[in-house]
């Protein structure tokens, strides 16, 4: 049977979103533009990770295996060559345009075919977000000029989201926490910016990064407000990386060490004064969160569907593995919980264009100046120039408080971890599944099965540990619901 | 022979010595760069503990130790390898099929079990008719000669298995279930590409390709019903001591876990005070005394009578496995992003583990077979 004959995953008739998300079909007739535009996103982003990553996936992950420090620079050339890096950038920037539901399309399809590969691509999107946070309308232009240039030049161009440190993983996440947390790094005001030092550790693409978002408190002793959010471009004297990490899985993913030593911060690049710094993380968390749920469902589809093609070919006896009837019933058992969890993931997508920075671009004013502005001003330097002085500069700030207040970033995390718990537990729960279904054999590397259940694990580790999420759902729901002040009195504890 | 529990334990603490300063060191090194000469030296070694000659009856130089005793120190080196301490359960597996030969063929045993008190001593590797492929093995007898041919499914120790001990089911009744033993040497005899596997590097997994091997008679262990009963005690026995390994490897990372959280700081207190911490660690704990209560119950020869109560082997390795890969997963979670590193040893373990769930056969077919094999139970 070649692998063409099983229309699933990678290889279903493309675009199927309104198949297997049929209620999309009252939104298509109401808004056909938008769901067109993702439909049009999930076909391409299904034909780049069919055809540009699925082929190599399983060389890629050997040589990361043998050295860590292996990249797939080929790989990241046709997805740079397709603008996958820079999809939310609007197109007449440079970008694509891409929606959230789109970008729940990308990383869907490109996870399926593998999560490391695909964090190399779209992870790049932290430095992005990271600027829209205060949304400083230089900073942002600056950034998005620099990757769009960057992408055109074909000239990598990385962003690393340091927050973890040796001795605090949840605690930079959480308030609660932060409030107790015993920092591994230190900013120490001194004249015209910061001196940084200090350790970060587990840092996706650290290793590669040209610039590093950082958290780091001012104060040791009261790091919840004293935390700040800083912007170190990695050439920046006193700044190494350390060790690449050997991990279990997603291997064509870097993750290092991150060492500060005495490193210069000038008070420019300081993205979120003292005090400020868990409000700018607990905003990309309020996006990432989700999009990791998304990146479990990804893995979980491709470990059914790479499932789906060994048992259909594997010969027992007389009958083929997929002609008994537990293994269809493990499969139904499977695409229900697939199907559940990406209606989820797509729901969340949806109220992020809703009401979250992706209405930004919606608005009127942004929709007017992307349409007047002609592409050259819009990139270029009198633009830039007009945008740093601070009447400006703080224009793109106040503009953005009218859309995303922080009440709703707490809400946006809520909804974001509750994805994230769903898909980074449907990941671990389906890879192992689809393990058991498949057999000894099955799990021969050659099929790629193992690699989808080595690296499903993380996905319930980073973006804050699923205890951590579960921490903020019920927080947030139970005061919702009235219910505050949660908390057994030591003394009453077993 | 009789053992007592001080004697059980006495093994007990020895061999977690042994594990801990033969196998400990070298382990995470010779998962990412296996090297066989270093497992065979291990095995070597173990000859200070008489490992290899457990389950080999004292009257042909053996210990002569029951097989319960033998998952207990699987059980042991699971804790710092289960790829290590799978390179034991073959053999052992190996040995419970010639010790579950009748009386009468003793005689016949003892030649063979000789090889083994051999030295070097040899490694021995049960084939298990599990996984039938399109050409599973077969025995014939042509031209007077006795003929074996086909092609195993994965079989255990198959790069380091001196001898193999095969054995074939019967099919309908064209041919008996028999046991036949050879050296790995034998014209004919071909061990295929190592199937890369995630876990249990040390000791990779390969089918055996069996071209037109001619096989002497006295070879030929048991043949006819002998050779099904010898095949289900030896199934029985491997799938025990399967548990055995997923509960080792399984307890050493529910230890590391426990000792990790009272270490980590994090959310204003040392993790192993936040009640989530203890509600897993509990349900770990839970999982891996019912784990080894129900293997330790698998060799039992005598229980207790209750309605509704099995001691099927494969239902422990069932139970066992999918126990340990839940603890080994919690674990990890308990360590944040280091249990995902290869260097603090769980990521190690849940490969290990994982493998350990299919050897055998996959469990929810195992589930099927539990039932649907004894009609008798469900009044057919
Ligand atoms: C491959 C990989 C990539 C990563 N990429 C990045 C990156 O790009 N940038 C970055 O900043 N970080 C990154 N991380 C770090 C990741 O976000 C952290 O590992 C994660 O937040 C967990 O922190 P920790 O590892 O310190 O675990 P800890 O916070 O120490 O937690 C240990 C255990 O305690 C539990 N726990 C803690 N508090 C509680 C509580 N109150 N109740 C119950 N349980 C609790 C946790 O759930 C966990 O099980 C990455 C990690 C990995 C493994």
């Amino acid at each position: 049977m070649s692998d063409e004959t099983v229309n699933y995953g990678l290889r279903a008739r493309s675009p199927d979103l309104l198949d297997t998300v049929p209620g999309l079909g009252k939104l298509k007739s109401a808004c056909p533009k938008y769901i067109e535009k993702a439909e049009f996103a999930q076909k391409t982003a299904r034909d780049f990770a069919k055809n540009e990553i699925a082929p190599r996936v399983l060389e890629i992950d050997q040589k990361c295996a043998a050295d860590p420090a292996y990249f797939d620079w080929e790989l990241w050339e046709t997805a740079n060559a397709a603008k996958l890096n820079i999809t939310p950038i609007p197109e007449k920037m440079g970008g694509l345009g891409w929606s959230a539901l789109d970008n729940a399309m990308l990383v869907e399809e490109l996870t399926s075919a593998c999560m490391g590969c695909a964090s190399n691509i779209t992870f790049n999107t932290f430095g992005l977000l990271g600027a829209m946070v205060e949304c400083k309308t230089d900073i942002v232009l600056k950034i998005i000029s620099q990757m769009v240039d960057a992408q055109r030049r074909s000239k990598p161009l990385f962003w690393s989201w340091a927050i973890t440190e040796p001795s605090a993983g949840t605690d930079v996440e959480d308030e609660e926490a932060m409030a107790t947390m015993r920092p591994s790094t230190h900013a120490k005001k001194i004249e015209g910016g910061y001196l940084v030092n200090g350790t970060k550790c587990f840092i996706t693409n650290g290793s590669l990064a040209h610039y590093v978002i950082a958290t780091i408190p001012a104060d040791s002793a009261h790091p919840k407000e004293s935390m700040a959010t800083f912007f170190i471009p990695t050439t920046t004297k006193g700044f190494s990386v350390g060790r690449i990490e050997r991990k279990c899985g997603q291997k064509a993913s870097q993750t290092a060490e991150l060492f500060f030593k005495d490193v210069f911060v000038p008070e420019e690049n300081v993205w979120e004064p003292p005090g400020k710094g868990l409000r700018h993380t607990r905003e990309i968390l309020s996006i990432t969160r989700g999009f990791i749920g998304i990146g479990g469902l990804g893995i979980a589809r491709g470990a059914l569907e790479r499932g789906i093609r060994y048992v259909s070919r594997k010969k027992v006896k007389n009958h083929r593995l997929i002609d008994e009837e537990w293994v269809q019933m493990v499969i139904a058992d499977m695409i229900k919980d697939i199907n559940t969890v990406r209606c989820a993931g797509i729901n969340f997508a949806m109220a992020l264009d809703a009401y979250h920075v992706w209405k930004m671009f919606d608005s009127v004013p942004v929709k007017a100046g992307l349409k007047i502005v002609p592409e050259k001003i819009l990139l270029g330097k009198s633009l830039q120039a007009l945008a740093e002085k601070s009447m400006f500069s703080h224009a793109g700030s106040e503009f953005k408080k009218k859309f995303v207040s922080d009440e709703q970033i707490e809400t946006f995390v809520y909804y974001g971890s509750l994805v994230k718990v769903a898909g980074t537990d449907l990941a671990v729960n389906i890879t192992s599944r689809v393990a058991d279904m498949v057999g000894l054999e099955g799990l021969s590397d050659q099929y790629g099965i193992e690699k989808s259940f080595r690296d499903a694990k993380v996905t319930q580790i980073y973006e804050g540990s699923n205890q951590a999420n579960r921490i903020d759902i019920v927080k947030h729901a139970l005061s919702k619901m009235g219910i505050k002040n949660l908390g057994v009195p030591d003394e009453n504890k077993p | 022979m009789k053992t007592n529990l001080d004697e059980f334990n006495e093994i007990i603490s020895e061999c977690r010595r042994f594990a801990k300063k033969e196998i400990q060191p070298e382990a995470l090194e010779m998962d990412l760069q296996p090297k066989f000469e270093w497992l065979r030296s291990v095995w070597e070694k173990s000859r200070s503990l008489d490992l290899p000659l457990l389950l080999i009856p004292e009257s042909c130089n053996g210990v002569g130790y029951p097989e319960k005793c033998a998952a207990l120190v699987l059980d042991m080196l699971a804790m710092e390898c289960a790829g290590v301490a799978s390179l034991f359960a073959g053999h052992f597996a190996a040995c419970t099929t010639l010790n579950s030969l009748k009386k009468q063929e003793k005689a016949l045993t003892a030649d063979i079990l000789k090889i083994m008190d051999a030295d070097p001593l040899p490694v021995f590797s049960v084939i298990f008719p599990f996984d039938p492929d399109d050409s599973s093995l077969g025995l014939e007898r042509i031209n007077g000669k006795n003929i074996l041919r086909g092609r195993s499914s994965l079989a255990l120790n198959s790069m380091h298995a001196d001898y193999f001990l095969v054995l074939i089911q019967s099919s309908g009744d064209t041919d008996a279930g028999c046991c036949v033993c050879l050296p790995n040497d034998s014209p004919g005899v071909e061990i295929e590409e190592n199937a890369r596997l995630p876990g249990l590097k040390i000791n990779p997994f390969a089918k055996i390709v069996f071209n037109d091997v001619v096989v002497d008679s006295d070879m030929i262990i048991a043949s006819g019903g002998p050779g099904e009963k010898i095949l289900a005690a030896a199934q029985k026995a491997y799938f025990g001591f399967i548990a055995a390994m997923a509960m080792g490897a399984s307890r050493s990372a529910f230890l590391k876990a426990m000792s990790y959280a009272k270490g980590r700081y994090q959310y204003g207190k040392h993790i192993i005070h936040h009640e989530e911490i203890q509600r897993m660690l509990g349900c770990m704990q839970m999982k891996l005394d019912m784990g080894t209560a129900g293997y330790l119950q698998a060799f039992n020869d005598e229980t207790v009578s209750l309605p509704a109560l099995s001691s099927k082997g494969r239902l422990a390795k069932v139970y066992c496995t999918d126990a340990a890969l839940e603890i080994v997963q919690d674990a990890i979670q308990i360590h944040g992003g280091y249990g995902y590193m290869h260097e603090y040893g769980l990521e190690k373990v849940m490969r290990d583990v994982k493998i350990l769930q299919l050897m055998g056969g996959r469990n929810p077919a195992l589930h099927i077979q539990v039932i649907a094999q004894h009609p008798v139970r469900f009044g057919q």
